[in-house]
């Protein structure tokens, strides 16, 4: 086994750059049973080592009663040999178990992980559709902390087991010629060795890497000793780390093994360049007057609802198709993301400023339609994590939306308040739940009914409940 | 088998499956040729089986942490992967090397018998055959599955 100090960390994640949504999405795919035929297929293989192993210690009992070794030098020659393959099979079958079980430790650890992440998912989807928005109540602040808490005891846990995957020494059965002690009549020689020139070539698989982008504005590393995530705040971490170096300098041999994602939406994968936040979504083709309506519960902090010249927000159907947990991007990952139809949304170019719904104390969201670069002000300097996403559909459908698309690495889960109540009944009912079903037309905006909600929640803007009485004045043929 | 063996000035009266070298020290060649024949077959129902059923979950890719964003996981998953590899490289070397030193004890059997005992009798020509072993051993490599130098990209199992 290699005498190398093994490498329990590549990097020091930023936690704090990790919301529940991401969090999930980290631990979702984790496939237990495959995890586990591994474990026990290393089990397996210790126990048929310590077989091969007890065959060739019979069989070398045997061998040395037929041609003793210490009545023949040739004997010995070749029982040194033998000698060498069964201690190398014994340490072998003690590294398969000790592999075997690290393997267990860490899978166990991440299925933990996974465990108490699943109903904080489920908690966070509930709060994150209510009709308090995250800036009001910070109500999934405290699930995001536990979720990422949950995610350190599993990192500590999986470090504490990296010692136990065993990286044997390469073994070579080499023929070393000695000297001759047996033959008198010919003087000594040493004609250095040959080796079996072993080729094998193992097993070798595939090291995937692709989690989550941190959250906008965070980079996922932080500087050694620094656990930026454990106070559970969404503003915390930082640091100077960036998702870029994850691959490439986090330690000997990485390079080539782990591929560094690059987070969607970050241009050249640089994780000093924040992802965009907002805007875009409209396709305000010139400046104006920045458009600030605020409408509480539906739209915190973002959420790309698209901007009709003139016309305000569309109030966000928050409840269907929603990114959750995605800053209100509006258009700025789908020029860059997977889905990054060019021009697949926003307007024909032109900057527009915008104040966006939850922008109580003036944030202010800066974008650039079409191409979704934004930059975002915090409030108070804090980067604010939203909701987002809350209106709108994928960038292929019409250009129309401000919604952003829908993250490769969020979770397939339905989402929204009628979430719990099945898709199959709801299909083609706009407002309602299960929009998942329906066809990118039937989630279109409807510009002849700018101000729908979905149902269960409240409109803003109501029609008067007042008795009309129109009076165009006196002389009005026909009016009486 | 005989076990008798009696040595009579320079003279040796040895019988079937017995080789007598020329300083006297008896050899049993069957005792070898045991060897040769069990240690293939304790191999092909111990670890070569054994191996073939394990590299199929093993090879079927990693198994944790594809989207995780920790460092330990990231550590994890690349000494896994390194374990993974040097393990199997090594249990693949030790199938060719059981397969060889059984060879290699064929060939010492055969050499002694050929030679009535006056070959064999030296470490080196033991080495020699064991190299000899070696080399047919690689022979059958390359004959199963091309050529060393142009296999290196190949994925096992």
């Amino acid at each position: 086994m290699t005498d190398e100090p093994v490498m329990t960390s590549l990097y020091c994640t930023n936690w704090g750059a990790f919301n529940t949504p991401r969090l999930w999405s980290m631990v979702e795919n984790e496939n237990d049973e495959q995890a586990r035929q591994q474990v026990s297929a290393w089990r397996s293989l210790a126990g048929s080592v310590r077989s091969q192993q007890e065959a060739l210690k019979t069989a070398r009992a045997d061998l040395v009663a037929a041609w003793p070794p210490d009545q023949n030098a040739s004997s010995a020659a070749f029982v040194k040999e033998l000698d060498t393959l069964i201690g190398r099979l014994d340490s072998a079958s003690a590294d398969a178990d000790a592999t075997a079980s690290g393997l267990d430790n860490i899978v166990s650890a991440i299925q933990t992980a996974k465990t108490k992440i699943q109903p904080l998912w489920e908690q966070y989807k509930d709060k994150s559709t209510d009709l308090v928005p995250h800036w009001w109540d910070k109500a999934e602040d405290g699930i995001d902390s536990q979720a990422r808490n949950a995610m350190i005891e599993a990192e500590r846990a999986v470090e504490d087991s990296v010692s136990l995957l065993k990286v044997p020494q390469p073994y070579t059965l080499t023929i070393t010629q000695t000297d001759e002690v047996d033959d008198p009549g010919r003087s000594p020689k040493r004609s250095g060795s040959g080796s079996s020139g072993s080729t094998s070539r193992g097993i070798d698989v595939a090291v995937p890497h692709d989690p989550p982008p941190p959250l906008p504005g965070h980079d996922a590393t932080v500087p050694d000793g620094n656990q930026g995530g454990s106070t559970g705040d969404g503003s915390t971490g930082g640091g100077t780390g960036s998702v870029g170096s994850v691959g490439g300098g986090g330690g000997p041999g990485l390079a080539g093994v782990i591929t560094p994602s690059t987070p969607p939406g970050v241009p050249g994968g640089a994780g000093s360049i924040p992802l965009p936040t907002g805007g875009g979504g409209g396709g305000l083709p010139t400046g104006g007057a920045p458009i600030n309506p605020v409408v509480p519960g539906l739209l915190p902090t973002g959420g790309g609802a698209p901007i009709r010249p003139g016309g305000g927000v569309r109030p966000g159907r928050l409840p269907s198709s929603g990114v959750l947990g995605e800053p209100g991007v509006g258009g700025g990952r789908g020029g860059l993301g997977p889905l990054g139809g060019a021009g697949g949304r926003g307007g024909a170019g032109g900057r527009s400023r915008i104040s966006r719904t939850g922008t109580i104390g003036g944030i202010e969201e800066e974008a650039e339609g079409g191409r979704g670069r934004g930059v975002r002000g915090g409030l108070g300097g804090v980067p604010a994590e939203g909701l987002g996403g809350a209106g709108g559909r994928r960038a292929s459908a019409s250009g129309r939306s401000g919604r952003q698309p829908r993250p490769s690495w969020l979770s397939d889960d339905e989402i929204g308040p009628d979430r719990n109540k099945g898709a199959g009944n709801m299909a083609g009912m706009p407002g309602r739940g299960g929009r998942r079903g329906q066809s990118e037309d039937e989630l279109a905006f409807d510009p002849d009914n700018p101000w729908e909600v979905a149902e269960g929640v409240e409109p803003v803007i109501a029609p008067s409940t007042d008795n009309p009485r129109h009076d165009p004045g006196p002389n009005v043929i026909g009016w009486r | 088998m005989s076990t008798l063996i009696a040595t009579l000035g320079s003279e040796t009266i040895r019988r079937c499956g017995e080789a007598v070298v020329a300083d006297g020290v008896r050899v049993e060649t069957d005792g070898l040729h045991k060897f040769s024949n069990q240690v293939p077959n304790d191999t092909s129902t111990t670890l070569a089986s054994g191996y073939s059923r394990a590299s199929v979950d093993l090879s079927s890719g990693l198994a944790f942490g594809a989207n995780n964003a920790s460092g330990g996981v990231a550590a994890a998953k690349q000494r896994y992967q390194q374990s993974l590899k040097a393990s199997t490289q090594n249990i693949e070397a030790y199938l060719e090397a059981a397969e060889i030193l059984a060879t290699a004890a064929g060939k010492v059997a055969e050499s002694l018998e050929k030679s009535d005992g006056r070959s064999a009798r030296s470490a080196s020509q033991v080495q020699a055959l064991m190299e000899q072993a070696v080399a047919e051993a690689q022979a059958r490599r390359v004959k199963a599955d091309g050529h060393p130098s142009t296999r290196g990209g190949a994925q096992a199992i």
